[in-house]
């Protein structure tokens, strides 16, 4: 397996902009998702990675060898890349069984019967596909094409796997599912993947490190766990759901000790602890972000410590496993979800209240 | 995904000091130096084979005398075609094509949809039947419709008076109807062929999503299945109506006895008619409509640029033909309706007559095997058969492959100068043939002496390359604006050239626009007579040359045997194609 | 428009310019006789020899698709073993590949059968032939085909018009061309087209200088039916769609025997259009090229042609024949069509024929 490197790669078309120096660096065996809103430059990145398309500044490394130098004019076409690639619309051949599109790389690369009868049918019996070798592929379902292509890019063992957002044509159901059989069968392979998609939750779910974009560049890259609970941006912040996200003055800053810095901020009408990544100066304005899930309700005038603010209830939603509730306070409207068994009552007075290391600061 | 498809594969395309293979293979899979010389091949190819012919014309039109012989440079030619008369003869031209490219194209698209896209019964046996006329040689349905349709004795109307007991005869085929009738007879099977695949490769969920947003079953057919397919009607269009402006025997054989005049029947007479050819007035009369006709191509490129019309996707669709219910019985009859009109008639004519001493004379004492017997044990026809075979096989073949890559190049890449082959490869097909035969017959001869092509088959082979150019590059044009980019890009991604990409994917995914191209490739090579009667040379006749031949001769009974068989053959072609298309393609 | 008699008086002047030339044709043949008998048979003999070595000769031909010419290729071949390839095409196409060829220094022909009014162009316009040999064969023929132009005449075809007889009772069927403005046959003529070249502009050409433009006028009142497909227009008539095709190539006559058609010659004579051999520039084979010549002159080429009705250019070789074939080949020659004055009768033609 291979690590891929990317060095302030940019490309341009014409005067846009699409992708701007970006760097990063994929490690051997590593799960890296691209992550995004549509025409943040993900897929452009993907291509230029695949060699579809051509980055105009910048160099692109696989393993040890440059695949692409803009300044050098150097340029490895796609083929030589030794890359397997899933496209968002699988680009299953319709004229070629199921067999065949498997075989595909191997027959290219003039393996010989046996080890392309061996291999295509070891790849479909990884995503379990075996039994439908024989079928022409438009007969597929949109999983069992989903699973196809993914036999295809694995089957010659490549030295990077390049998906681009496999699973946003299948139903919510199947996407879960297909999503943790991916998920699973990349950590057994141990096989360097890269993986585009706009979708949050399925980038938390797969991925070692989530890369964010936008408008080219990236914004921030970190582990899933990271970039939800301690973005480093407002915008990054806002990507994820649909989080509380308050105006305040840091009153006070202080190391808590770790690696982080506690706050204590007070907005319009409330005030209390929270957590920031760096030290930011008493005055300074900031925003603070508080997810709707550790938002808690109680009884109006009850507080313990971190961050609480009064309101009273104006909205609920019902949505299955939890509930919407809105709170409307002195400053602003917050959203909040509760477990979906407790009854609440429009118009009651309430607390909302948060624990300070639920509470998370970035400068605004 | 939409800003992938507005980008393709040639972005890549840059080639570095390291790569391997060899010089085609970069020539071919990247950088700015192999394209260029990718390109400059292409040009090179399709100068020789349309721009050197056209510029040895330009030339005739430009001199007073044709090539080879003293003579100044004016413009008399030109000079010569402005009148009014030629005009009015002009616009009489443009309407008799519009009459007949208009129907003819909604009856294409009608028929083509039926076979393609719903449950009509037998709709395989019909697909294969109902273009069997178009394969007929146009002299012998042009007799065949004379003996049906003459107000005199012409079958239907014995049969109309006898029924109806009006003295007047239903219809007349010498008259403007039947010459737009008889060219339909060609240019609805021509079409047919031509749009059948697009309709088949269709993903029905792109109709069906518009029927969803509330549009109606007719409202989607305009808005969706025919707008997407908008390369391949415009294309169609175009070819059948510029052949429309060229058409020559249907004018000759039904208009002249009604005193139709058309501009191609004023061409032949500046040849053949004056004490001395007019190759000047006529080369000259001919680049004239040339430049209207490049109008439309022009019209064309503007109408499709930078849209997108992909059908074909990576994602499988299932085939999805529309139950008709009780309808299917309708559209079968239609297409029954159609074959028997256009096929059984006809062609019945041609068979019945060729068992009988004469067409017509239907009696015992005619009844005879002479005609077959006499086509079978004539040396000449068997070797022309087999020249003929030789130069189809060759020659369709080397066009498709031709057509494909300029088709490919104009269609998929962004490379410079794509407008300009795909130019080219338009201009034979707006050259009038008799006129173009010539353009040959002095390119070759010209060509400095150590080259040896005049005289050879190979001259024939390059005029029928040229000349079935246009219609290869319209098939699979039409075939690649369907495919989206992402089945070609993840051959690419995974391991293969832009040679085994062009190769395993793209020419197989538009094989049945290949196959069909191919056939109507084969069979024109089958049936080209004006260059291929100034290129033959002793020995190497080829099978137009002898049914021209036997047709003056007055052995119209003879000719109709070979047309016949002529038929078979394309039975058997399309049928081979088809079964080979239902095993891998149509599962689409 | 010329008057009737001025036009009388310039057909005079043709026919008497006629008569000059063939009588100096005479003259240069009796010159040529002049020489030994055995000084020329001698110098025949060497071309015959040579003739053999070459082995080949390369025949381009106008007339398409006869099977007289496969024929006497085979008797050629069988009396001196030299082989004929025979190359096809109508006259605009032949002679097209034939100027084209020799500008391009591509000399691949020796002998191209074609019509006295295409040798004009060729000899002419293209310079692509050569003067004609004396062959022994070339002094026997009839004067009257001993031409100004560069061609050994061969043969004549002559035109006449054909009735059907299921329409044409005996009794009513035209005797002469002048029949032809019968008030009866209104709408009932089907024609080649006179305003083209081809059978109907010949004869348009002959009628017109030798009855005159009244006659055609009223023929034109008559609303022929034009046509440019002679055999298909046969078939038409002979199926009954209309009464009379005219003019029609007699030596067809054989091929549609069985069908009701009757085949006419005018009392006047038969319109007819002279084939013949010319001998091109820098011919390849050009002894093989001067014997067939000589061939094609001699009595087994011209009992070939007059077996099947075309008019022999020598006396003798119509004995035997059947009476009807006889008559078509002995039929007397009324006029043809001279290709000087093309346009000019095109355009009357046009004129009067709209």
């Amino acid at each position: 397996m291979a690590s891929v490197t990317l060095e302030n790669v940019t490309r341009m078309y014409g005067a846009v902009t699409a992708v701007d120096q970006v760097n990063l660096r994929v490690k051997s065996g590593e799960f890296v998702t691209l992550l995004g809103p549509s025409g943040c430059g993900k897929t452009t990145t993907l291509r230029m990675v695949a060699g579809l398309e051509k980055n105009t500044g910048g160099r692109i490394s696989i393993g040890d060898n440059v695949v692409s130098d803009a300044d050098k004019g150097y340029f490895v076409p796609s083929e030589r890349r030794r890359l397997g690639m899933v496209f968002q619309s699988y680009a299953i051949w319709p004229h070629m069984t199921v067999f065949d599109n498997v075989a595909y790389p191997l027959r290219i690369r003039r393996r010989t019967d046996k080890e392309i009868q061996d291999r295509v049918m070891n790849a479909l019996r990884l995503v379990e596909m075996e039994q439908y070798a024989e079928r022409p592929s438009p007969a597929l379902s949109g999983g069992q094409q989903q699973r196809v292509a993914i036999a295809r890019a694995l089957v010659f063992e490549p030295e990077v796997l390049l998906l681009d957002e496999p699973l946003s044509n299948l139903d919510a159901r199947l996407r879960t599912q297909m999503g943790d059989e991916f998920r699973q069968l990349q950590q057994r392979l141990k096989i360097t993947t890269l993986y585009v998609t706009h979708d949050q939750s399925e980038a938390m779910a797969l991925s070692d490190r989530v890369v964010v974009m936008h408008g080219g560049k990236i914004l921030q890259v970190g582990a899933p766990e990271d970039i939800y609970r301690r973005p480093e941006s407002r915008q990054v912040a806002a990507f994820f759901g649909t989080p509380n996200l308050l105006q305040a003055k840091v009153r006070n800053c202080r190391p808590n000790g770790g690696q982080y810095y506690k706050l204590d901020v007070e907005g319009r009408g409330w005030s209390g602890e929270c957590h920031a990544a760096i030290e930011i100066p008493a005055g300074a304005d900031v925003t603070v972000m508080v997810r709707p899930e550790n938002l808690q309700i109680g009884e109006a005038g009850a507080a313990n410590g971190g961050l609480s603010w009064a309101g009273e209830i104006s909205q609920a939603i019902f949505r299955g496993p939890h509930r919407s509730v809105m709170v409307k306070t002195a400053d602003q409207t917050l959203h909040i979800e509760t477990p979906s068994l407790a009854d609440v009552g429009i118009g009651r007075a309430v607390t909302v209240a948060a624990p300070s290391d639920a509470a998370w600061a970035v400068r605004s | 995904m939409t800003i992938i498809h507005n980008r393709s594969l040639d972005d890549i395309a840059e080639t570095g000091p390291t790569l391997g293979g060899n010089a085609v293979t970069r020539a071919f899979s990247g950088g700015s130096i192999g394209r260029l010389i990718g390109m400059l091949a292409l040009i090179a190819i399709l100068g020789f084979l349309t721009i050197y012919p056209l510029a040895m014309l330009l030339y005739g039109s430009l001199h007073s005398t044709p090539p080879g012989l003293a003579g100044e440079f004016n413009l008399n030619g030109y000079r010569a075609i402005m009148t009014t008369q030629n005009f009015l003869v002009l616009i009489n031209t443009v309407g008799i094509s519009l009459a007949k490219t208009v129907p003819s194209l909604t009856i294409a698209v009608f028929l083509a949809w039926i076979i393609a896209r719903t449950d009509t019964p037998f709709r395989g046996t019909l697909e294969v039947l109902i273009t069997l006329p178009f394969f007929i040689p146009p002299i012998l349905t042009a007799m065949a419709w004379g003996m049906l349709g003459n107000p005199q004795v012409g079958v239907i109307n014995l049969v109309w008076r006898s029924i109806s007991g009006s003295p007047d005869p239903l219809v007349n085929v010498y008259s403007y109807g039947g010459v737009v009738w008889h060219m339909c007879q060609y240019s609805i099977p021509f079409l047919f062929l031509f749009t059948v695949d697009a309709f088949r490769a269709m993903d029905p969920s792109l109709e069906e999503s518009s029927r969803m947003c509330g549009a109606s079953r007719w409202t989607t057919f305009r808005k969706i299945t025919l707008l997407l397919m908008l390369p391949v009607l415009t294309s169609s269009f175009m070819l059948s109506f510029i052949r429309g402006i060229e058409s020559f025997e249907s004018p000759l054989f039904f208009g002249l006895p009604a005193g139709i005049k058309v501009i191609t029947t004023d061409i032949y007479e500046s040849i053949n008619h004056r004490a001395t050819p007019d190759y000047q007035y006529a080369t000259s009369l001919s680049f004239a409509i040339m430049g209207l006709m490049f109008l439309l191509v022009i019209w064309q490129w503007a109408l499709l640029r930078g849209k997108s019309f992909q059908t074909v996707t990576g994602k499988g669709f299932r085939p999805n033909v529309m139950e008709l219910g009780p309808w299917r019985w309708v559209t079968f009859g239609f297409c029954v309706l159609f074959f028997i009109i256009t096929v059984v008639l006809p062609v019945g004519q041609l068979l019945l007559g060729s068992f009988f001493r004469f067409f017509g004379f239907y009696t015992y004492e005619m009844l005879t095997l002479e005609h077959y017997r006499a086509v079978f044990s004539n040396s000449e026809f068997w070797r022309a058969v087999r020249n003929t075979m030789m130069l189809g096989l060759l020659g369709a073949t080397a066009t498709m492959a031709l057509g494909a890559v300029v088709a490919y190049v104009s269609v998929r890449t962004r490379w410079r100068g794509r407008s300009l082959i795909d130019g080219m490869a338009w201009l034979p097909w707006m050259m009038p043939g008799m006129v173009l035969g010539v353009g040959f017959l002095w390119a070759f001869a010209m060509l400095p002496g150590p080259i040896p092509i005049y005289g050879t088959v190979w001259a024939l082979l390059l005029a029928y390359l040229a000349l079935g150019t246009p219609v290869a590059v319209r098939v699979m044009t039409g075939a690649y604006h369907q495919l989206s980019y992402d089945l070609e890009e993840c051959s690419r991604v995974h391991g293969a050239s832009w040679f085994q990409t062009m190769w395993r994917i793209m020419v197989a995914l538009a094989w049945p626009a290949f196959a069909v191209g191919w056939v109507l490739t084969f069979f024109g090579i089958m049936r080209e007579l004006s260059a291929s009667i100034l290129l033959y040379s002793v020995g190497s006749e080829t099978l137009a040359v002898v049914l021209l031949k036997l047709w003056a001769n007055g052995n119209a009974e003879q000719v109709s045997v070979i047309g016949l068989m002529m038929m078979l053959l394309v039975i058997l072609f399309r049928w081979v194609q088809l079964r080979f298309i239902k095993a891998r393609i149509s599962k689409l | 428009m010329t008057s009737n008699r001025s036009m009388t008086a310039a057909a005079i002047r043709q026919w008497s310019r006629r008569c000059f030339l063939t009588a100096a044709g005479g003259i240069a043949v009796a010159a040529a006789a002049w020489q030994p008998v055995q000084a020329q048979d001698a110098e025949w003999d060497k071309v015959i020899g040579a003739a053999k070595k070459e082995g080949t000769v390369v025949l381009y031909t106008a007339l398409v698709g006869q099977p007289s010419t496969k024929k006497i290729a085979e008797a050629f071949t069988e009396e001196y073993g030299i082989a004929v390839e025979v190359l096809e095409a109508r006259a605009s196409e032949i002679r097209e590949r034939v100027r084209v060829e020799q500008a391009a220094g591509r000399f691949a022909a020796d002998v191209m059968f074609t019509s006295e009014g295409q040798t004009r162009l060729y000899d002419a316009e293209d310079k692509s032939i050569d003067p004609l040999p004396v062959t022994p064969n070339s002094r026997k023929i009839k004067p009257q085909f001993k031409l100004q132009v560069p061609m050994a005449s061969v043969m004549t075809i002559p035109y006449g018009i054909m009735v059907n007889t299921g329409l044409v009772k005996p009794a009513d069927e035209p005797k002469s061309w002048k029949d032809l403005v019968d008030p009866k046959w209104q709408g009932k003529i089907l024609a080649d087209d006179p305003r083209a070249i081809g059978a109907g502009y010949l004869w348009f050409f002959s009628t017109y200088d030798r009855i005159g433009e009244d006659y055609l006028k009223k023929v034109a009142g008559q609303k022929l039916v034009f046509t440019r497909d002679q055999r298909e227009s046969q078939r038409r008539t002979a199926r009954g769609e209309y009464s009379i095709y005219m003019p029609v190539i007699l030596t067809d006559m054989s091929d549609l025997k069985g069908l009701p058609v009757k085949f006419i010659i005018p009392e006047e004579g038969v319109g007819y259009v002279l084939y013949g051999n010319v001998l091109l520039k820098k011919a390849p084979h050009p002894n093989a090229a001067k014997l067939y010549l000589d061939f094609l002159q001699g009595p087994t080429a011209q009992k070939i042609y007059a077996s099947l009705g075309y008019g022999p250019v020598i006396d003798g070789v119509t004995e035997g024949l059947p009476a009807d074939i006889k008559a078509i080949s002995e039929a007397k020659l009324y006029g043809t069509s001279d290709s000087r004055r093309q346009n000019e009768m095109l355009a009357k033609a046009k004129e009067i024929f709209k």
